[in-house]
Order: C-alpha cells, then structure tokens, then sequence
C-alpha cells in the first residue's frame, strides 16, 4: 500500500515535471512563444489577442505555467500551425492506431516468446537453445528501419502477399473513430465487414512483425534466463525429491517463479517497443503517433509536436508504472526487497 | 632474454584482464572483435582506401548493380547508386558518420557521465536519492524519443546531432557508474583503505574505480550501440546527417525510393550497419556474462 501510493506519487510528480518540460518547450523553441503554444499566428489580430488574455501570457511564468495546465488537462491543445485543425481532436484517432499496433504486438510477442523460452530453457544446449540463443542477439542488433525494408521487399515486392503501406485500401472508406481500423469495422456496422476485415489484417500483419521480432526474441531470451535460474534454486530439487512429476513441478513450481522476472523486465521491452513504432510508422506510412510527431519535426507544426511528445512520454510513464504496480502486488517477494533498502 | 623473475611469484590478472581471458574462451567473442577491429581501421584510412571520392558522380555508370551480379562490373565492387556514386568508397566513407561520430559522443558524454556519477555515488542522502529517482524516469523514456525532441529545438545538422546524442547519453552513464560505486563502496577493501586514510580522490581513482571498470566498458558498449543506431535513424529520418554525406543512415532513406528496384543500394548499407552495431552487442554482452562469472567465482 504505502508502495503504491509512494509509486503514485512519484507518477504524478513525473507528469508535473514532464508538463512544465512540454510548456517550457514553448519557449525553447524559435517563433513567438503564443503561436508555439496555440498554432495561432499574430496576423489573426482578434483571435491572437483574445488567446493572448487566455492563456496569461504576460502574466509571471508560474501563472502562465497552471494556465497552461489547465488547458492541457481540459483537453483544449491548440491547433495546428498548418492545416488549423484541433490538436487534440486529431490526436485521438491517432493514438488509436498506434495503440492497435502497440498491443498486437506486445500480444504477439508475449504469446509467442514466454512459451519458446520455457521450451528452450527446458531443452539447455539443444540446437533449438543454440538458435534462439544466436538469433536473439542478432535481432536485437538489426536496426529496426532496415528490418522493415527488408520485409517489405520480400513479402510485398517478391513475394507480393503483402500490401506495402497504410492501414487499410482505401476503397473500404470505413469512418474513423477510434483510429484502430479493427475495432472501427466492428463499430460502424460497415457494409462489408469481412472483406475490410481481412483487408485490414492484410496491412497489419508485416508492420507487427517487424515490431515484433526485438520484443519476441528479448522475452525469449529473459525467459530462458529467469526458467533457468529457478530451476537451479533448491526448493526444485526438494519437489523433485519428493516425487512430482516434471508437468506439475514445471507448472506448479517453475513458471509462477520465473514469470516474476520476465514481469519486471515488460516496462523496458514496451520502452523499446515504443522508440521502434516511431520509426515503423513512417516506413508503413501509418496514421499514427510515431508518424504524426515526425511529420510536425518535418513542418515544424510546434504546438503538434509538444502534443506528440506529452502523449508518447506519458503512455510510457504509465505502462511503466502500471508494470511496476503489478509487478510488486502479484510478487510479495518484489515488495519486500523495496521495503528492506 | 632470460627470464630474470627468480621468485615464484602468483600472478593475479588485473579485473579487467582476468574477463578479457574468461571472454576470449567464447569464439564469437573473438570473431567480433577481430571484426570490430577491422572496420575501425578500415574508418581510419577511409580517405586513403576509397577507391574513389564517395560523392565523386560516374554518369556512365547509374545504378549498375554488386560486380558478382551479371551486369555488374568489377570497378564497382558494390555497384552504384541513384547518382552513380560508388557503393563501395561511400560505405566506407561512412564509417566516419556512422562509427566515428558515435564513439566521440559516447567519449564526451562517458566523460561527463562519469564524473557526475562517481559524485552521486560518493555522496548521500536526499540529494543522491532524488538524483536516482530523476534518472529512472529519464531512462524509461526511449533515447531516440529525447534525441528527436532536442533536434526538434536545434534544427538537423551533423553538430546538433552528435550534442543530442551526447546528452541523451549522459543518464544512461550516471546511473550506471553510480549504481556500481553504491555497490562497492561498503565493502571492507573500501573501509580498509578509508581507516588508512586515503583522501576521497585517491580512494576513487585508485581503490574503487580498477574494480567498476569492466561495469564501465559494459556501458561504454551499450552506449555505442545505441548511438550508432539513433544516429542511423536520424538519419534514416532525414533529421539527422545531411545528404550528400554518406551516413549509412541517410544512405538507407535515400534507398527508399528506389528499393524496390535496385535492392542493393539499401541492403549493403543495412548490413555494414547490421555488422558493426552485432559486433559491439556481442562484445558488450559477453562481457556482462563474463562479470557474473567472474563474480560468483
């Protein structure tokens, strides 16, 4: 409890810190310091002086910082130097996409690489230990933006089972309202679903590949270590002693405390994962964060970027938090070592 | 020359000697370090190896395919590119940008990280408690995420690159380094030599700092990755190192257009990328297993 509320604490005083970053941003960078914080230029007179009054802008930097605050908490963003639309209303489609790519892919990957850990720690020195062992470094080394160029070649240009970019063909014009093209076929009631459907699966599968293999072959890997570190502690051989079979020793015994260590290590694996989609949206020319926060670098579109910027630091912050959380509720043993420092 | 040594006298290997010798076991180890040597020299001669100048232009000769393909010729061992630039004189040019640049960032910021841990880790309290908190929350967030936000504010050039990385890097040395000196600084070879008397300077430098360096090289490894690869996708973003300049990362974004294509343009660069960044990965984590080693020994 006093963990949680001290973690809580510290969240909160994160975000503080990281929206005092974001608003001191607006100074940093070049322009006027209003225009950078609303997307409202100085030629629109009555618009930049009522904004002006708004926002306290001659006010002292404290003042003008809790103004800021709240228009950050109410949702009110600004709008963008260069198409003019609502920062935050554009925003939220966006963050659905991304998020539908985020979570696949962490399903994927914990799908797939906790149970190919288990089998390869369980099979220590077997050729298919030797492999993933092998792989899992080569795949930590291969930048994620030549990975995905080299999929793309192979299953879109060669093997041509693949589309290249986008998120779905746009003949299936299916209304966005959460932004993740699965869940938007689903709500609309869109005419045809199963052939959007499956033309969005189409699209999704390369782009969560390529995100995929780092997080995959890492959990592997972290799983491999963790079955093999319990497996070696003694309270395994006085199960085996007493007779258990090996099914009821592995579930019963093994994994429980195996995946305590494989939990601590999610908040880095979503870390990384996070600093690859960036990149892996612009190469698949997805509607999402990543790509929308790189095009406002590109257009230098300010108050977009402090927005992309807030929303990605902050979806980290929290899914770290939230790991850290569940990681010390569900492991009493986690909770007593932070205690005892 | 006789050997003159007429004591027997037991040797022990320096820390950081004893885990070269644990590592040199693993033939990957060697392998990697042989190839990591390799490009090194090869990015030091790299103006006097190039063939030719890698921005030098062969209008005879666009977008002529590697001289092991058919239609390839044997004055462009890599073929050419879009501008009929030879593939070969600018992956090696490159290694300036994508090795060179990457090792005089992680040196500034190894230099700067290093002082202000081994300060955090001597000190205490509230000050060293509120410094870690500060780092843990500045780790979780991705470096390339940090780099883009301070390139963002500069505006792309080779300079503003190598300074956001330099200081995306920095935490990454301060938690580090403090979190080893923590872990030394109660053990009793540190109490002995501080009931001896020794000025906080020479306790540093001489009693503590031989014990934490393989935990530094580790470090000074991973840190060199990732420069190597935000530098690449800076690059590769079009924020980073400005075209001409042949960074293998602007190099890969160039390709974009014409991958499809002349598929070579994009996988050579890829894979001299993919070489150096493996190399450095399999030293640096060879090396942490040879700490663990070394300490439950």
């Amino acid at each position: 409890m006093r963990y949680t509320l001290q973690r809580l604490l510290l969240l909160l005083i994160t975000l503080v810190l990281l929206s005092l970053f974001t608003f001191s941003l607006n100074y940093f960078f070049p322009g006027d310091v209003l225009t950078n914080m609303t997307g409202i230029r100085a030629i629109d007179a009555n618009q930049y002086a009522s904004v002006a009054l708004e926002r306290d802008i001659n006010a002292s930097f404290p003042q003008q910082y809790i103004t800021y605050l709240g228009h950050i908490l109410s949702g009110q963003w600004g709008q963008s130097l260069i198409t003019q639309e609502d920062v935050f209303q554009t925003m939220t489609p966006l963050l659905g996409a991304s998020l539908e790519l985020i979570v696949l892919t962490m399903l994927l990957s914990m799908l797939l690489g906790a149970p190919l850990g288990i089998y390869a720690a369980l099979t220590e020195g077997g050729s298919f230990d030797r492999i993933i062992t092998g792989l899992g470094l080569s795949s930590y080394s291969i930048p994620v933006f030549w990975l995905a160029q080299m999929l793309i070649l192979f299953f879109a240009v060669k093997l041509g089972i693949a589309p290249i970019s986008g998120q779905i063909n746009p003949l299936y014009d299916v209304p966005v309202t959460s932004g993740a093209v699965l869940i938007d076929i689903w709500l609309n009631d869109y005419p045809y679903p199963y052939a959007a459907l499956l033309d969005a699966l189409n699209h999704l599968w390369l782009p969560i590949i390529v995100l995929s293999i780092m997080p995959m072959t890492m959990l592997i890997r972290i799983t491999r270590g963790a079955v093999l570190d319990v497996l070696r502690q003694n309270y395994i051989r006085a199960a085996r002693a007493r007779g258990l079979k090996g099914s009821t020793i592995l579930t019963r015994h093994v994994l429980p405390n195996a995946m305590q260590q494989v939990v601590g290590q999610l908040g880095l694996l979503f870390s990384l994962l996070m600093s690859n989609i960036i990149i892996v949206e612009v190469i698949f020319n997805w509607p999402g964060i990543g790509s929308w926060l790189v095009k406002s670098i590109y257009e230098r579109d300010y108050p977009i970027l402090q927005a992309g910027v807030l929303v990605f630091a902050t979806l980290i912050l929290l899914v770290n938090v939230a790991v850290e959380l569940f990681h010390a509720w569900r492991y009493p043993q986690v909770r007593k070592e932070l205690y005892a420092e | 020359m006789p050997n003159n040594s007429i004591y027997y006298q037991q040797r022990e290997p320096s820390p950081l000697r004893s885990i070269w010798l644990l590592m040199s076991s693993n033939p990957f180890v060697v392998v990697a370090f042989w190839a990591l040597s390799i490009i090194f020299v090869l990015m030091l001669l790299s103006p006097l190896i190039t063939p030719y100048d890698a921005n030098q232009q062969f209008a005879d000769a666009i977008l002529q395919p590697p001289s092991w393909h058919n239609e390839g010729e044997i004055r462009f061992l890599f073929g050419t590119d879009d501008l009929g630039r030879d593939l070969l004189s600018r992956i090696i040019a490159g290694s300036v940008y994508s090795l060179g640049y990457p090792l005089v960032a992680v040196a500034f910021a190894a230099l700067i990280g290093i002082a202000i841990g081994a300060w955090a880790g001597l000190s205490s309290g509230m000050r060293s408690s509120g410094l870690n908190h500060m780092l843990d929350v500045i780790l979780s967030i991705p470096s390339l995420l940090l780099a883009l936000v301070i390139i963002a504010i500069l505006g792309p050039s080779l300079f503003n690159v190598m300074l956001a990385i330099t200081l995306v890097l920095i935490p990454q040395f301060i938690h580090s380094v403090r979190n080893a000196i923590r872990d030394e600084i109660h053990k009793d070879y540190v109490t002995a030599s501080k009931l001896n008397g020794c000025s906080t300077w020479y306790l540093l430098t001489r009693v503590i700092f031989p014990n934490i360096t393989a935990t530094v090289v580790m470090q000074l490894t991973f840190a060199l990755s990732t420069a190597i690869l935000d530098i690449a996708a800076l690059g590769f973003l079009g924020l980073g190192v400005q075209a001409p300049a042949p960074e293998w990362g602007t190099m890969l974004a160039r390709s974009l257009d014409q991958v499809y294509l002349y598929p070579w343009t994009m996988v050579l660069p890829g894979l001299a990328l993919f070489i150096t960044i493996l190399a450095i990965n399999v030293l640096g984590d060879n090396l942490r297993l040879s700490i663990q080693k070394r300490v439950e020994q």
